[in-house]
C-alpha cells in the first residue's frame, strides 16, 4: 500500500507532448458531457461532493441512491480504503470517468464509474516542487482543463492520463467552461484581497493560446456555457461596495453584452433557458434562491415556493430532464451537510444527508 | 506492514508492563533487604513539607516536585496538574495553549513570577516558550484566585483560572554564588544548552542570571494514515518542523531593609521556526516560517508601613513581535509576510491592610495599554485603555475562611479612523473553606466566581474576519471542593488527596462563523456552552526504607462540556471540539538512594475534532508511557547530574490536535552540573 501510494505521488508532470488531438466537431458545454448511457456501479442517484473543513482530509464524495433511499457517506473512501484528502472543489463526469480535483492535496482523482476505483491521481507542483493549487475542471473533446490557483491552465489528455500541456492565465483563476473551441477562465486574484483581478481569459483551444482578457466586475469566479453561443460568468464583487453580478458574455464577439446585479449571490448554475442563482448573508441572515431567463438575465422567481428554509446554500444542480432542482444547504459549515430536492414547482420533494460542506451535485447516471 | 506495526506497538506496551513490575518487585525486594526504620529524607525529595505549608484548597493545584516527570517543556508537566488540557500541535514548535475545566486557553492568564504575560492579539499564550530550567513551582488557581495572597495585582482577579509560574530565587545561605550548568539532547537532533547562575553580591544584593538555547530538528517520522476501512498507510516524516530558540532572563533582588523590597525582571526570548501545519495527504509541501521577538522588563516594589499597611507597585513593558512569512502564498508578490508588533505599558498599584487580627482586606488599581501594528492591509491599529479596579476581602475564623472579591474593569479600544469602543463591567466572585476535622487537614471548598474575557485583537478587528460589535464572553463558575492531607506512620506515609465538582457555563461564547463563504469567517457572539466535571487527584510519598521513597501522583479527570447554542442544530448537546471525556495521568517515581526510577502515563479519552459528534470526527484514544532514569553525584561542593528518558514507548503517533502527529518512540539525555 505504502509503495503504491508513493509511486502515484512521484507521477507529478512528465509532460508526453502528444500531438493535440482538437475534435472540433463536437460542440459541448462544460457543465454537460456526452450524454451516453455507461454501466457503472452507481444506480439512479446523485453523487454529492463534499469539500470537508480545510486541513482536516475530510473531503468525501456522498451517493445518494433513490431506489433504496439510501445514503453512502464516502464512496470513495469505500472503494479505495484511503480518503479523497483535503478541501475538494469540484468534479465532472466525462466519459466513463468521474474527475474529482482536491485542493489543498494538490491532486486530481480520476475514477473509474464502473468499478468506483481511481484509476489515476494526478498531483500539480510546479517546477520548483511548488503547489500549484488545482481548484476547477472542464472538458472539451479528448481533453480536461484544470484551472490552478498560481495562474496555470493544465490540459490532460482524457485518454493517457497525463497532463500534456499547460498555460498561464491572470491571477487565481477558478471556474472556467469550454465551448465553441474556446475555452474561459475566470480570473478571480482571490489572493490579492482587497486587490481583485477582474478578468476571464479567452482561449483558443487549438492552439491553447490566450487570444482575449475580457474586463468585467471583479472577483469572477464560476463560468458556464448555455447551447446558443453563450457564456455566463459571475463575479462575487469585494464583499462590500461591489456587488455580485451575473454577466453575459456574446462569444461571437467575446464581449460582455447584459448583466444582472444580485445581491448576497455566491454560485450559480443553468440549465436549459433559465440560470439558477443562490446565496446566503450571514449578517443580515438573508439567502437568495432565484431564477433568471436567458439570455435576457430577466427575473423570473424565488426557486423555492414553500417556504422550506436553507441556511447556507452551497451547492446547485438542476436535473434538465425533470426540472428538479437540487439544493445542498451547508448548515454551518462544520457539520454534516444536506440536499433539498425541489420540483419545477418549487416544493420540496426529498431531503438527505451528506458529508461535511456539499458544494458540486452531479447525477450518477448520466442519460 | 499494518499487522507489523500494531504487533510492535503491542510488544512495546507489554515490555511497559514487564518492566513496571520489575521496578515495583526491585523496589519492594530493596525494603526488605534493609528493614530499617529511619526518618532520613532523601536527598531532593522536601516535597510535603513545603506544600503542607500552603493553605489546602482543591481549586488550587500545585506542582511542587517534577524529579520524575518527563519534561522538556513547561506544558509537558502542566499535563500532570489535575484538571488541565493542553492543547498541544505537536512537536517542541507546536503552540500549546493550556485550557482549565474547558474553558478555553482564552480563560487562563498564565502569570509569570507574579505578572501576568499577555498576548493581545490571540489572547493565549504559547507556554511551550517557558523554560523549565530555573521553574520553581507551577500552579493553577481556579476561580479569580483569592486563597491566601490578596495582595496581588488586579489583573489577577480577572480571569477565570490562573497557571502561575514561579522561578527560582536564590537562597544563597552558604556560599556567595550557584552555578547550574544543563545540557539535554534527544531523538531528532535536539539540542538544548542552559544555564543558571545566582550570585550574591551584598548582603542586600542577590542576581540571578539564566540562559538557554534550543535547536530541534524535529523531523520525526509518523505513521500517515489514510482512513478508510482496511486504514492504508505511509511512513512519513515531519518536515518543516524545525525550532530555534534563544531564551534570557536576569533577576535582580535587592532587600533595602526591613521595610523596601525591590526586584527587576528582564525578559528575552526570540524564535526561528518552521510551520509545520496539518499533515494534508498527498500534500507534503510545507514552508511557512515564523519568527518572534518578546522582551519584557518588570519592576515590583514593596513597602511595608507598618505591621496593619503594605504597599506594593509593579511596572512592566512588554514588546513583542512576530513574523509569519509564507512563500508558497499565491499573490500577485508570490508570498504572505506579515508583521504584528504588539506593546504593552502596565502599572499597578496595591495596598493590603489588616483591620482586624482576622480581617484582611486590599485594593488594587492596574492600568494598562496595549497596542497593536502590522503591516497588513486595512489594519486596524487598535489600541486598548485597561483599567482594573479590584477590592478583596478575607475573613478568617478558626475553621472557617471566606473570601470575596469585587473587580470593575473598563476597556476603551480607539482604532485608528474608527470608532470607539467601551466595555465595563463588575464582576464578584467569592470563596469558602471549611476546616472540616479539628486534626486532620480536610477542608471543604466553595466557589463561586464571575468573569469574563474581552474579545482579542483577533476577534475584533482581523481583517474580514473581525467583527466590531463583538460583546465580551461570560463564565459564570460554580465548585465543591475537598482536600486532605494526612502524615501517617511517623511520617513515613504522606497522602494528599483532592476531589472537585464543578459547573461552569460560558454565554456569549465568541466563535468564528463563516460568513459568505468558507474563506470568510467572522467573530460572533453565538456560543452557548454548559460544563460539568470532577477532577480527582492524589499524590503519595512514601518512605519506604532509608533506601526508597517511593512517590506516586494519579490524576483523573472526567468532564462533559456541551454545546447547547441552538436547540436546531446537529451539534445540540454534542460534547464541544477537543474535550476528552476521561483523562488520566500517572506519575511514578522511585528515589533510590542511588538513583531514581520513573514512570509517567498520560492517557486520554476518545474527544471530537469538530463539533458534530459523528464517528468520523472521534479522535482515537491515547496512551503515552514514557520511563527515565537519573543520577545525581555529589562531589564535596560539586554535583553532577545525569539523566535519561525514554518517550512514547507505545510508539503511537497519536494526535492531540487533529492532523498534528506527536513523535512516537524516541529518547532524550540530560547532563549537567552544578556548584
Amino acid at each position: 500500500m505504502t509503495k503504491k501510494l508513493k509511486s502515484v505521488a512521484r507521477t507529478t508532470h512528465k509532460r508526453k507532448f502528444l500531438g493535440a488531438i482538437v475534435c472540433l466537431a463536437l460542440c459541448m458545454n462544460a457543465c454537460k458531457p456526452p450524454q451516453k448511457e455507461t454501466d457503472t456501479i452507481f444506480g439512479n442517484g446523485v453523487l454529492v461532493l463534499c469539500e470537508g473543513l480545510m486541513s482536516q482530509n475530510n473531503s468525501a464524495l456522498s451517493y445518494y441512491n433513490f431506489d433504496t433511499e439510501t445514503l453512502t457517506y464516502d464512496v470513495f473512501n469505500e472503494k479505495n480504503q484511503r480518503s479523497l484528502g483535503d478541501n475538494a472543489s469540484d468534479m465532472q463526469i466525462y466519459g466513463s470517468k468521474l474527475y474529482i480535483v482536491v485542493n489543498n492535496s494538490n491532486r486530481l482523482e480520476i475514477i473509474d464509474l464502473h468499478t468506483g476505483v481511481s484509476l489515476k491521481g494526478i498531483t500539480f507542483f510546479d517546477a520548483d516542487n511548488r503547489p500549484q493549487q488545482p481548484n476547477h475542471i472542464a472538458f472539451y473533446g479528448s481533453n480536461a482543463y484544470v484551472s490552478c490557483y498560481d495562474g496555470t491552465i493544465c490540459r490532460i489528455d482524457t485518454a493517457s492520463l497525463t497532463v500534456d500541456k499547460s498555460v498561464q492565465a491572470g491571477q487565481n483563476p477558478e471556474g472556467l467552461c469550454a465551448t465553441a473551441g474556446k475555452l474561459y477562465v475566470c480570473n478571480s486574484g482571490g489572493f490579492n484581497y482587497p486587490n481583485y483581478d477582474s478578468t476571464v481569459s479567452v482561449f483558443d483551444l487549438a492552439t491553447l493560446s490566450e487570444i482575449k482578457k475580457i474586463n468585467l466586475t471583479i472577483n469572477p469566479r464560476f463560468a458556464a456555457a448555455d447551447k446558443l453561443g453563450n457564456v455566463y460568468i459571475f463575479s462575487q464583487g469585494n464583499y462590500n461596495d461591489v456587488m455580485p453580478t451575473l454577466q453575459r458574455i456574446d462569444t461571437q464577439a467575446d464581449v460582455v453584452v447584459n448583466s444582472a446585479l444580485i445581491n448576497n449571490a455566491s454560485k450559480f448554475c443553468i440549465a436549459a433557458s433559465k440560470a439558477y442563482i443562490f446565496g446566503y448573508d450571514y449578517f443580515s441572515g438573508q439567502t437568495v434562491c432565484k431564477s433568471f431567463s436567458l439570455p435576457s438575465l430577466t427575473e423570473i422567481g424565488d426557486c423555492i415556493t414553500d417556504g422550506t428554509e436553507i441556511k447556507v446554500p452551497y451547492a446547485l444542480f438542476i436535473n434538465e430532464l425533470t426540472e428538479d432542482l437540487y439544493i445542498a444547504d451547508a448548515i454551518d459549515y462544520t457539520s454534516d451537510g444536506k440536499v433539498y430536492v425541489f420540483g419545477a414547482d418549487g416544493k420540496q420533494k426529498k431531503m438527505f444527508s451528506t458529508a461535511i460542506n456539499p458544494n458540486t451535485i452531479l447525477l450518477s447516471k448520466q442519460f | 506492514m499494518i499487522d507489523r506495526k500494531e504487533k510492535r506497538s503491542l510488544k512495546s506496551k507489554k515490555k511497559v508492563h514487564q518492566f513496571l513490575g520489575m521496578l515495583i518487585f526491585v523496589g519492594f525486594g530493596v525494603c526488605k533487604a534493609q528493614d530499617t526504620i529511619q526518618q532520613r529524607v532523601l536527598q531532593g525529595v522536601t516535597v510535603e513539607s513545603e506544600a503542607v505549608r500552603e493553605e489546602m484548597s482543591a481549586q488550587k493545584q500545585t506542582l511542587w516536585d517534577w524529579s520524575y516527570l518527563h519534561a522538556l517543556q513547561i506544558s509537558d508537566a502542566v499535563k500532570f496538574i489535575s484538571g488541565m488540557a493542553v492543547k498541544d500541535y505537536g512537536g517542541t514548535g507546536g503552540i500549546k495553549t493550556v485550557s482549565v475545566h474547558s474553558l478555553g486557553a482564552n480563560h487562563t492568564a498564565v502569570c509569570y513570577d507574579g505578572v501576568p504575560l499577555s498576548d493581545c492579539q490571540s489572547g493565549q499564550i504559547d507556554i511551550g516558550k517557558l523554560s523549565f530550567e530555573n521553574l520553581h513551582s507551577l500552579s493553577v488557581e481556579i476561580g479569580t484566585g483569592q486563597y491566601n495572597d490578596i495582595f496581588k495585582p488586579a489583573r489577577l482577579f480577572a480571569s477565570a483560572n490562573i497557571l502561575s509560574v514561579e522561578t527560582r530565587k536564590p537562597s544563597l545561605l552558604q556560599k556567595p554564588y550557584r552555578v547550574q550548568l544543563l545540557f539535554k539532547a534527544g531523538a531528532y537532533t535536539l539540542l538544548n544548552p542552559s544555564l543558571l547562575a545566582e550570585f550574591r553580591l551584598s548582603k542586600k544584593i542577590t542576581l540571578s542570571i539564566s540562559g538557554e538555547y534550543l535547536y530541534d530538528k524535529g523531523n520525526f517520522p509518523y505513521v500517515q494514515s489514510y482512513g478508510g476501512a482496511d486504514d492504508s498507510v505511509s511512513i512519513e516524516r515531519r518536515n518543516n518542523a524545525d525550532v530555534r530558540l534563544a531564551r534570557g532572563e536576569i533577576n535582580f533582588f535587592y532587600a533595602i531593609n526591613a521595610k523596601n523590597d525591590w526586584q527587576i525582571k528582564g525578559y528575552f526570548f526570540h524564535t526561528n521556526k518552521g510551520l509545520p501545519g496539518a499533515t494534508i495527504l498527498y500534500n507534503p509541501i510545507s514552508k511557512q516560517r515564523i519568527w518572534e521577538n518578546n522582551c519584557f522588563l518588570q519592576s515590583q516594589y514593596q513597602h511595608v508601613f507598618s505591621n496593619q499597611l503594605k504597599y506594593k507597585m509593579l511596572i512592566k513593558f512588554n514588546y513583542a513581535y512576530l513574523r509569519y512569512l509564507d512563500p508558497l502564498f499565491l499573490n500577485a508578490e508570490h508570498k504572505l509576510d506579515n508583521q504584528y508588533v504588539q506593546k504593552e505599558y502596565y502599572l499597578s498599584n496595591m495596598l493590603e491592610y489588616k483591620i482586624l487580627r482576622s480581617l484582611k482586606m486590599s485594593i488594587a488599581q492596574d492600568f494598562f495599554v496595549n497596542s497593536m501594528t502590522a503591516n497588513v492591509v486595512d489594519f486596524a491599529f487598535p489600541v486598548r485603555y485597561n483599567i482594573l479596579t479590584n477590592i478583596s476581602a478575607v475573613y478568617r475564623h478558626k475553621f472557617l475562611k471566606i473570601s470575596a472579591s469585587a473587580l470593575y474593569t473598563f476597556a476603551l479600544d480607539t482604532p485608528k479612523n474608527e470608532k470607539k469602543t467601551q466595555f465595563h463591567r463588575l464582576t464578584p466572585s467569592v470563596n469558602v473553606d471549611f476546616k472540616l476535622l479539628k486534626k486532620d487537614s480536610l477542608y471543604l471548598n466553595l466557589l463561586y466566581d464571575n468573569i469574563f474575557r474581552l474579545p482579542t485583537f483577533n476577534d475584533m478587528y482581523y481583517q474580514l474576519v473581525g467583527n466590531r460589535d463583538l460583546k465580551p464572553e461570560i463564565v459564570h463558575q460554580i465548585a465543591v471542593g475537598l482536600s486532605f492531607y494526612k502524615s501517617l506512620i511517623n511520617s513515613k506515609l504522606h497522602i494528599r488527596l483532592s476531589a472537585n465538582f464543578y459547573y461552569n457555563t460560558v454565554r456569549d461564547k465568541i466563535v468564528a462563523i463563516p460568513t459568505k463563504n468558507l474563506f470568510v469567517w467572522s467573530m460572533f457572539n453565538f456560543g452557548k456552552v454548559n460544563i460539568w466535571g470532577a477532577d480527582v487527584s492524589s499524590e503519595w510519598g512514601v518512605f519506604a526504607c532509608k533506601y526508597l521513597k517511593i512517590k506516586i501522583l494519579a490524576n483523573y479527570s472526567w468532564q462533559v462540556a456541551k454545546d447547547f447554542t441552538d436547540i436546531l442544530s446537529s451539534t445540540y448537546g454534542h460534547q464541544i471540539p477537543y474535550t476528552p471525556q476521561h483523562t488520566f495521568v500517572a506519575g511514578l517515581g522511585l528515589h533510590f538512594k542511588w538513583f531514581t526510577v520513573s514512570y509517567n502515563l498520560l492517557a486520554v479519552g476518545s474527544r471530537y475534532k469538530l463539533a458534530q459528534n459523528t464517528e468520523i470526527n472521534r479522535l482515537e484514544p491515547y496512551f503515552d508511557h514514557s520511563v527515565g532514569i537519573s543520577k545525581n553525584l555529589k562531589f564535596n561542593k560539586l554535583e553532577i547530574l545525569f539523566a535519561m528518558e525514554g518517550l512514547n514507548l507505545a510508539n503511537k503517533n497519536y494526535q492531540i490536535v487533529a492532523n498534528f502527529p506527536v513523535a512516537g518512540i524516541s529518547w532524550r539525555i540530560k547532563t549537567g552540573i552544578i556548584f
